[in-house]
């Protein structure tokens, strides 16, 4: 959903890469595989990704190269080391924090306080 | 206006604010976009529109790509350290008593005009809003090249003794010049 795209841009960088784990993408099919996986949930506007896919590259993060398809030329995406490392870093990070505030949210009673 | 003509258009506009290759790429990007909203149906005209407005205002993807261009992050980076690679060599010169090094005039005058150009070009491209402004900081990063080489060299052949800090200032004048060396070709081609 639109609304969310501002709340998504703070998890960008962690999604990009997770969209690139299962192999290389260019940039059309990480929106669209960003948008598939989430059920249409994260479908963010195409220009902001493009310019992320940049500044992840310089950072070392992902690599990009060049193909033809079509008679276009197509920048495709892949993860470097590096660019794992961040991943399965950020992945680990999320899932506790997600367990914690799952167990915040949840329906069982707080603890009591003296 | 046909389809194919919006797209153009489009990427006219792109391609006035950007380099040839991003622009390339949001081609490629755009056109597959375009060609999957036909499939389902959608009119020529409609579908170039609705691609185009995925991508957003030419301005603003622009000024986005501008904003995390390498140019204004390493102008950034390298304004931030300035201070500090100041403070050292400051103090490495006043320790060993740098004024009374026999370089001449010129040569000073020659790197007091270096050193402000190189600033003044660092912070044009922090603030730039375009491509060309923001790629600047390749120019600025040679400059810092050329001033951290000049230091060293001049450390190395007429300081008279190597103080501790002065050994630092060198560490840390190499550090950033190959900094700067590994930042210019990612500016220029992006």
């Amino acid at each position: 959903m639109r609304h969310q795209a501002q709340v998504l841009k703070g998890h960008l960088d962690m999604l990009l890469l997770a969209t690139l784990a299962d192999g290389p993408r260019h940039g059309y099919a990480i929106k669209e595989a960003l948008r598939e996986v989430s059920g249409s949930r994260f479908d963010l506007p195409t220009g902001t990704i493009y310019p992320a896919l940049h500044r992840l590259e310089d950072a070392g993060l992902i690599r990009g190269s060049w193909s033809t398809v079509d008679g276009r030329r197509r920048r495709t995406y892949e993860l470097t080391s590096p660019g794992r490392r961040r991943l399965s870093g950020d992945r680990k990070a999320w899932q506790e924090f997600s367990c914690a505030v799952a167990s915040l949210l949840g329906e069982e009673p707080w603890p009591a306080t003296t | 206006m046909a389809g194919d003509d919006l797209i153009s258009s489009y990427l006219a506009d792109l391609g006035a604010r950007l380099p040839s290759g991003i622009v390339e790429e949001i081609a490629d990007g755009l056109i597959e976009s375009y060609e999957r909203i036909r499939q389902q149906g959608v009119d020529d005209v409609a579908a170039a529109a609705l691609a185009v407005h995925d991508f957003g205002d030419a301005d603003h993807l622009a000024a986005e790509f501008v904003r995390q261009s390498a140019g204004r992050r390493t102008a950034g980076l390298l304004l931030l350290s300035g201070p500090a690679v100041g403070l050292v060599w400051g103090m490495s010169l006043v320790v060993t008593r740098a004024w009374s090094w026999p370089i001449p005039l010129v040569a000073r005058v020659g790197f007091a005009t270096i050193l402000v150009s190189t600033i003044l070009a660092l912070a044009i491209a922090r603030v730039a809003r375009t491509w060309r402004y923001a790629s600047v900081a390749a120019y600025a990063a040679m400059g810092l090249i050329v001033l951290d080489v000049a230091l060293v060299g001049v450390a190395l052949t007429v300081a008279p003794s190597m103080p501790w800090i002065l050994s630092l200032a060198v560490a840390v004048s190499v550090s950033r010049s190959g900094f700067a060396a590994r930042s210019i070709p990612r500016i220029l081609v992006p």
